[in-house]
């Protein structure tokens, strides 16, 4: 301790003796962008429609009845898009498999040229933004079984988007 | 007054990492640039702060010195990113800066950018100094691509 209080005095007695310091300067830059803000919409609920006890029924991404989503944001910025999908439709207490999930994204409001999104329940994956949109069309199958109670059946399909940065 | 209170705070923290030696001569400063302070996408009205230690986005620059010298830094901070006219403020906080002999946050010294902030190279001959920020884009920023240059001055005080 003794020590280091010398060597803290010597120190002042440099700054005032030192007549001509050498100085050096550099620079750099701060930097940011800003951007619009992440809209998503929902656009269309993913429709089965009337289904029959012990049939399976698939909607196809294209499908008129395909679920739709929207995202609009900035440029071509890239997006962690995070897709909670239900494991089964429910009427009160009663439920109805939903599986088979097929999603494509599109950077216009048209199924013509969409590209398939890979992804699993709850994982992001990563995707751009084409000239500040990303439409997404989202099909699936349901399995009533032969025994389904008759009646409505719904769940919810949940998305989260958040800018990676990149 | 404050000055001197962090000059010595700085050498104990210096000291106690690196054990003091004598050394002689005095070589030149070497500053080098390494990477700008960037705070990546920002939202209208969104603040984002990026801590010193943020490796991918902190300003960064390191300093080569002799040995045992002593020296000063000090920025030259901008109040405000522009993008033309359109400023965007910024706000450097008392923590903002932080040195390192070894670029990991184990022996890092936060120290405040805003003041003139003296080191003494106890047991190394360089070491790499981090700037943080926070920038406080308003509700109705408009968007595009803001910058402002931040000068790094280092001026050598011997040994």
């Amino acid at each position: 301790m003794h020590n280091l209080f010398r060597a803290f005095a010597s120190a002042l007695a440099l700054t005032v003796t030192v007549n001509a310091a050498q100085a050096q300067s550099a620079s750099m830059n701060a930097t940011a962008s800003v951007i619009t803000p992440l809209v998503v919409t929902g656009l269309a609920p993913l429709n089965f429609g009337v289904v029959i006890q012990g049939v399976a029924k698939t909607i196809a991404w294209n499908n008129a009845a395909s679920g739709r989503l929207s995202i609009a944001g900035f440029g071509t910025s890239q997006l962690a898009l995070t897709f909670t999908l239900p494991a089964t439709l429910s009427n009160g207490a009663t439920t109805m498999p939903i599986n088979r999930y097929r999603i494509r994204g599109n950077g216009t409001n048209t199924t013509a040229g969409a590209t398939r999104i890979f992804l699993t329940s709850g994982v992001p994956v990563n995707r751009n933004l084409v000239g500040g949109n990303l439409f997404l069309f989202v099909g699936g199958r349901v399995q009533p079984t032969v025994t389904q109670q008759p009646g409505v059946y719904t769940a919810s399909v949940m998305l989260s988007a958040a800018y990676t940065g990149l | 007054m404050s000055r001197f209170c962090v000059f010595a705070r700085l050498t104990v923290l210096f000291s106690a990492m690196f054990v003091a030696r004598s050394a002689a001569g005095q070589a030149p400063l070497v500053v080098r640039p390494i990477q700008n302070l960037s705070f990546g996408f920002l939202i209208p009205g969104v603040p984002t702060t990026i801590d010193a230690l943020q490796l991918s986005r902190s300003g960064q620059i390191e300093v080569q010195a002799t040995l045992g010298a002593i020296f000063e830094i000090r920025y030259t901070l901008p109040t405000a990113l522009l993008n033309g006219g359109t400023a965007l403020p910024l706000v450097f906080g008392s923590n903002a800066g932080g040195a390192s002999a070894s670029r990991t946050p184990v022996d890092v010294i936060r120290f405040n950018p805003n003041v003139p902030t003296r080191f003494r190279y106890a047991t190394t001959d360089r070491a790499t100094f981090f700037l943080g920020g926070e920038a406080r884009p308003g509700v109705g920023q408009r968007t595009g691509a803001y910058a402002a240059p931040i000068i790094v001055t280092i001026t050598n005080l011997g040994i």
